[in-house]
């Protein structure tokens, strides 16, 4: 495929960070809303329509909503993730196409050159990050690849005993900020 | 002054502590009724023909529930063999119906839930779409099927 046809498959659909961000802030408000009139309607004695509440009582439901929460957050750093992969893949397409002349653009286009279609993020694209002379890149490259092993325990179903990255493990807020700070490492790139 | 704000606080929370005027008393006793008298109906009419294959004994449990505090409900233990089958009452106040037993075996867990009276559902499924049969002697074989050993 040549590299002009490669711009043309991309789909302009990539969610922002920050647009994730706001869904993830929403649902705990959604949730606790839902929760809310759920039990107001059982305080009246009323009948719910919904079947997935059904035969349920007060207790299954509250365990049933702090699962929906914790869901909530393993969804939107799953979600947050892929933000961060879209981003850098679309960058890279756009570098090898475009042709310029910096030192990102040329590493990405020999990778180009000599993988084809089988682009790594590690290996092809962020190592070729963490190597530029950018305040604070290497840092939130390094931060970023350490927290990969969430994002493949999240990615592929959360089958084993994850062994994170960090010791304290990760939550929404940690990998928003690992995420958001290797963007805007990226996007101070001059090049 | 903190006082009274707390005095008119619990006042206000009293007031409004039971907006729909349910007789929780009366819901708890119909529901205790209704258990018995399903555990009846399984002993004198589904399983009366298989009386010298099935032990039965009633046991109360102790239930706490929101709005209906604690009281005393009997499970039904039905040993068939080495296995036994408990059904254990859950609570009268849940989502859809008017209370929930929990049959549970070797072999899994089943629900059937009080619609009122005499009636008696078996939950089939709830995602993702809610399938309720009724409890009837072949129904309750059905149930037995599922939660005891192959």
């Amino acid at each position: 495929m040549s590299r002009r046809l490669r711009l043309s498959t991309l789909s302009n659909e990539e969610e922002s960070l920050s647009e994730l961000w706001e869904w993830r802030e929403l649902q705990p408000a959604l949730i606790n809303a839902e929760r809310a009139r759920l039990f107001a309607a059982l305080e009246r004695g009323e009948s719910l329509a919904e079947p997935r509440y059904f035969a349920k009582t007060k207790e299954e439901l509250d365990s049933n909503f702090a699962f929906q929460s914790t869901e909530t957050d393993l969804l939107s750093m799953l979600g947050m993730f892929a933000c961060v992969e879209a981003s850098l893949r679309v960058d890279f397409v756009k570098r090898i196409t475009y042709r310029r002349k910096d030192d990102v653009s040329r590493k990405f286009r020999a990778a180009d050159k000599a993988r084809a279609k089988q682009i790594r993020l590690e290996e092809d694209v962020l190592d070729v990050w963490q190597a530029q002379p950018i305040a604070g890149i290497y840092r939130a490259v390094s931060d970023f690849k350490g927290a990969l092993k969430l994002r493949h325990w999240l990615a592929q179903g959360r089958y084993w005993n994850a062994k994170l990255g960090r010791a304290s493990g990760y939550n929404a807020l940690d990998v928003f900020e690992i995420c958001n700070r290797l963007l805007c490492s990226v996007a101070a790139y001059a090049g | 002054m903190a006082q009274d704000q707390l005095r008119a606080f619990l006042q206000e929370k009293k007031q409004k502590a039971n907006p729909a005027n349910i007789d929780w008393g009366a819901k708890r006793d119909a529901w205790i009724k209704a258990v018995n008298d399903l555990y009846r109906t399984i002993e004198e009419d589904y399983l009366k023909d298989a009386k010298h294959d099935v032990e039965l004994t009633r046991q109360d449990t102790t239930v706490r529930e929101f709005f209906i505090g604690v009281y005393q409900v009997p499970e039904l233990f039905l040993r068939v063999g080495d296995e036994e089958v408990i059904f254990s009452p859950q609570g009268a106040n849940i989502v859809g119906a008017l209370g929930r037993i929990d049959v549970t075996g070797l072999g899994g867990l089943a629900t059937i839930v009080w619609q009122g009276g005499n009636h008696w559902s078996v939950v089939v499924s709830r995602t993702p779409s809610l399938e309720l049969v009724e409890l009837t002697a072949d129904t309750l074989t059905d149930v037995l099927k599922q939660v005891m050993r192959p």
